[in-house]
């Protein structure tokens, strides 16, 4: 008999009909001799539709506010799982985030978990209850604000949960088979990787996969949890994330042999490129346009440096970052952007 | 704009190019399988 915390995200709830199905898989696992406890997303597109209205309201919603807004799609994707589960002959019993022991800090719409303290939850597992966690949320030390962990960031509270339980392993359920070579949306021959490492998943994440949230796969790491990506619409091996020994632990040396040097690609449709022209090229130039985007708590993530044209002694600097526009305002300064 | 590190090539291409881009570099390595298509089940990619 295991501990396993399954994670269910917004495309396997949309519906009435997946919230069911959902329900039966939950079930499944239940009557297969295992303790389950479950973290969900808020149902479709929820999210993105509460962003868009708060963005019709006001162009730049106060954080705590907005987190406020975002943290009801997932009290509604609980609720009515719990009640799928109830309708099968268990007791499912949902739970905030916040009641779920999810500490944060107050970083409103990024906010990092500091610690999970679920006592609640053990309580629910003890009385033989199935616990339906509110993923993406959470309450913050201080201030004791509701807070979220940004996009993707249910999957970082299933691992935390997974993690603070001492669960045997992770299962991200999500709308495709697993981790693939490339965005199956994008490539569709794109192979199914059935094992990676933190390490290359670490860098995929970084780099723009969204399959699963980079913070998700730090916390896997740290606290050594297994993660296994499958979709919750078909029943196939999906993709089992774990340390790198034991990545090719499970494989022939020829399997080994013929595995790419090229994990996969990985791509990101949100940053900005922005070139500084005519730098003057000399020491200290350069730090000085870092300094300034640092201020602003902006992260750089590329940077290249032209050649420097010897007739001038100037240089162009090109650098990317998060494309969101109300941080661009922010940076000021004079720019070209692409 | 092409940047490197140990374990990562990056190039930024235009938005418009995404997709076309990461086809021709997963070809390029080999990456495909011949065998069915990944399939995508649900959700909108938003």
């Amino acid at each position: 008999m295991a501990l396993v915390v399954q994670k269910y995200g917004g495309s396997s709830v949309a519906d009435a009909g997946g919230i069911k199905r959902v329900a039966q898989r939950i079930v499944a696992t239940r009557k297969a001799g295992h303790s389950v406890v479950v973290v969900v997303s808020a149902m479709g597109d929820t999210t993105d539709e509460l962003v868009d209205l708060a963005t019709q309201v006001s162009p730049l919603p106060p954080g705590r506010e907005l987190d406020m807004l975002l943290t009801a799609g997932e009290r509604i994707s609980m609720a009515l799982v719990a009640m799928a589960i109830a309708n099968l002959g268990l007791e499912g019993r949902s739970f905030t985030g916040s009641q779920a022991g999810v500490i944060t800090d107050s970083a409103h719409g990024k906010a990092r978990i500091i610690d999970v303290t679920p006592g609640r939850i053990r309580g629910a597992l003890d009385e033989g209850a199935i616990p339906i966690v509110a993923g993406f949320q959470g309450v913050s030390q201080g201030g004791k604000d509701i807070t979220t962990l940004g996009r993707g960031g249910s999957d970082t509270t299933a691992v935390a949960l997974a993690a603070a339980l001492g669960a045997d392993v992770c299962e991200i359920y999500t709308d495709v088979d697993g981790i693939f070579t490339a965005d199956p949306r994008l490539v569709p021959s794109a192979r199914r990787i059935p094992r990676i490492s933190y390490e290359e998943m670490l860098e995929m994440a970084a780099c723009g996969a969204k399959i699963l949230m980079l913070r998700c796969v730090e916390y896997a790491r740290r606290y050594g949890i297994p993660v296994h990506v499958r979709s919750s619409f078909s029943n196939r091996n999906g993709t089992w994330v774990t340390e790198a020994g034991l990545a090719a632990g499970g494989q022939t040396e020829d399997e080994a042999m013929e595995q790419a040097i090229i994990s996969g690609v990985a791509h990101d449709r949100s940053e900005a490129k922005i070139t500084v022209v005519g730098v003057p090229d000399k020491v200290g130039e350069a730090a000085r346009i870092f300094r300034a985007i640092a201020a602003t708590d902006i992260n750089i993530d590329m940077i290249v440096q032209n050649v420097s044209a010897a007739a001038t002694g100037r240089t162009d600097i090109s650098f990317t970052l998060p494309r969101e526009r109300h941080v661009l305002r922010r940076a000021g300064g004079r720019r070209r952007q692409h | 704009m092409i940047s490197t590190s140990e374990i990562r090539i990056s190039v930024v291409v235009d938005e418009s190019d995404v997709a076309m881009a990461v086809g021709a570099a997963h070809q390029a390595f080999d990456l495909g399988s011949d065998d069915e298509d990944a399939v995508v089940y649900g959700g909108t990619g938003r």
